[in-house]
């Protein structure tokens, strides 16, 4: 099947099928809902009781706290209803086009980009939404992270802030590279400098000035780099980065592939309406699938020669 | 005290752009090499594409000729060190790289040595020891041009002088070579 087909055959999936079940989930989820609500009435009902007859003691705190626990039991319960239809849905709309979906993928999947310098460190991740297969004959793997920093204040209170939100993707080239070249993003002379030493390799200096006002280079191999970006390549790339939903976009070429750290803006693979009936949803999901082939067709990773 | 700091601090700026001097030449060189690694994988590839192209291209023995002189030229050695053995170096590879080029358009001339197999696998891997050769260049060029830069540009160039650094020559296709080759100039 080529590029052309896949997306073709994504883009006229016929979801006709997948209405009955939507529809019974969609049902559970407003019955979760009502009784998300009514939990939220009754615990307000009776934390405001507690506040007027006790005013803020113990027993006021602890009811706070546990209508925290109930609302969000019940809340929960709609985000299972949610992933249920996930669960069914993506599956289908992936093996349609002979893709792979794992809706959890294995922890160990990040470590190969754990080492790139193109994501930042991290403490705590949340991956998903594992879609990987061959097009044409590009093998690739991608997945959604969620990557978080964890810090405490002087009083312990632990915070988190979210490092990293995109997609992780992995494109095998089929070739062997001897060194590794790492693409990231131009943090200026002072950024680069203080983030350089922290790069395996020397950076290598090209002669796209706009791409080098954009992306930083790191190689091993000077001669390899400049094999791999080649000015057509590194056009593409800038054409690449600047599609509307990217929000970062650095890159490694290392034992044969290419890895890509994709940040994003928003959640995907998880449709765009509120109702699980919706052929919104749907048409979002395909959208988000379809993102893939926008890589593959701006990177021309299905040519011979690929750079 | 005064004038001894004074010298103390020339002294170290000399050295500095001593060293980069110093640093940026041997980086060139290290450059040439890379482009040398490169050019000995098409001097190694070129006997094999003129051993299948000698079974079907008989009556062109002026374009495998100049193949063969070519190769023979850009094998020679040369003084790394000095600008002008290196221009010439560059300048032999260069005609390799046309006789070569000549040699695939006049083979579009005899459809059975395009469509043999081992042809189209030797073309394959030359094109990539090509892509490779083009790198190499960038990668010369961008340490020439840094070479250059402090040779020519003041205080460098004093001290450029005072050691006898040179600026090497740059590794440029020509215009003629950029442009698709016309297989009927050469029947």
């Amino acid at each position: 099947m080529t590029i052309d087909d896949m997306r073709q055959t994504l883009h006229s999936f016929d979801g006709s099928g997948f209405k009955p079940l939507l529809d019974e989930l969609e049902a559970k989820r407003q019955r979760a809902f009502k009784t998300f609500l009514g939990a939220v009435f009754i615990c307000g009902f009776i934390v405001f009781f507690i506040l007027l007859d006790q005013g803020g003691t113990e027993l006021f705190k602890i009811a706070v706290g546990l209508s925290f626990v109930i609302c969000m039991f019940f809340y929960r319960r709609m985000a299972v209803i949610r992933r249920e239809a996930k669960r069914e849905l993506m599956p289908a709309l992936c093996h349609n086009i002979g893709l792979e979906y794992l809706m959890t993928p294995a922890s160990h999947v990040i470590a190969p980009f754990d080492h790139l310098s193109i994501i930042p460190g991290y403490d705590e991740k949340t991956l998903e939404d594992q879609i990987s297969g061959k097009i044409e004959d590009v093998d690739f793997q991608l997945f959604e992270a969620k990557l978080k920093r964890v810090s405490r204040d002087s009083k312990g209170r632990r915070s988190t802030t979210t490092v990293f939100n995109g997609f992780l993707v992995q494109f095998n080239f089929h070739k062997n590279f001897n060194g590794q070249t790492i693409i990231t993003k131009d943090h200026t002379a002072i950024g680069n400098f203080l983030t350089g030493w922290t790069k395996l390799g020397e950076r290598v200096k090209l002669e796209d000035s706009v791409f080098e006002s954009e992306f930083e280079v790191y190689s091993t191999d000077q001669v390899e780099a400049r094999y791999l970006l080649t000015p057509t390549f590194m056009e593409r790339l800038l054409e690449f980065s600047r599609l509307p939903n990217i929000k970062q976009l650095q890159l490694a070429f290392k034992d044969g592939s290419i890895y890509m750290a994709i940040k994003r803006n928003g959640n995907a693979f998880e449709g765009g309406s509120y109702n699980l009936n919706d052929p919104e949803m749907i048409k979002q999901n395909i959208k988000d699938i379809a993102q893939i082939f926008d890589m593959v067709t701006e990177l021309k990773l299905t040519q011979n020669t690929r750079i | 005290m005064v004038p001894l700091i004074g010298l103390l601090a020339i002294a170290g700026i000399c050295y500095y752009f001593y060293l980069r001097l110093i640093k940026q030449r041997n980086y060139a060189l290290e450059a040439l090499s890379s482009i040398d690694v490169q050019l000995k994988k098409r001097h190694d590839l070129v006997p094999n594409i003129l051993k299948i192209a000698k079974k079907f291209m008989e009556h062109e023995d002026a374009v495998l000729t100049k193949v063969t002189q070519m190769r023979t030229i850009s094998a020679s050695d040369y003084d790394k060190t000095d600008p002008e053995e290196v221009a010439q170096h560059l300048e032999a590879s260069k005609q390799l790289q046309s006789a070569m080029m000549n040699l695939f358009a006049v083979a579009e001339n005899y459809p059975d040595l395009k469509s043999q197999d081992t042809m189209i696998r030797a073309q394959e891997t030359y094109e990539e020891v090509e892509g490779h050769i083009s790198a190499a260049r960038r990668f010369y060029n961008s340490a020439v041009t840094e070479l250059k830069n402090m040779v020519e540009i003041f205080p460098s160039s004093v001290i450029a002088n005072m050691l006898g650094i040179k600026a090497m020559p740059y590794f440029e296709v020509d215009e003629a070579e950029r442009k698709p080759v016309d297989a009927s100039d050469y029947l």
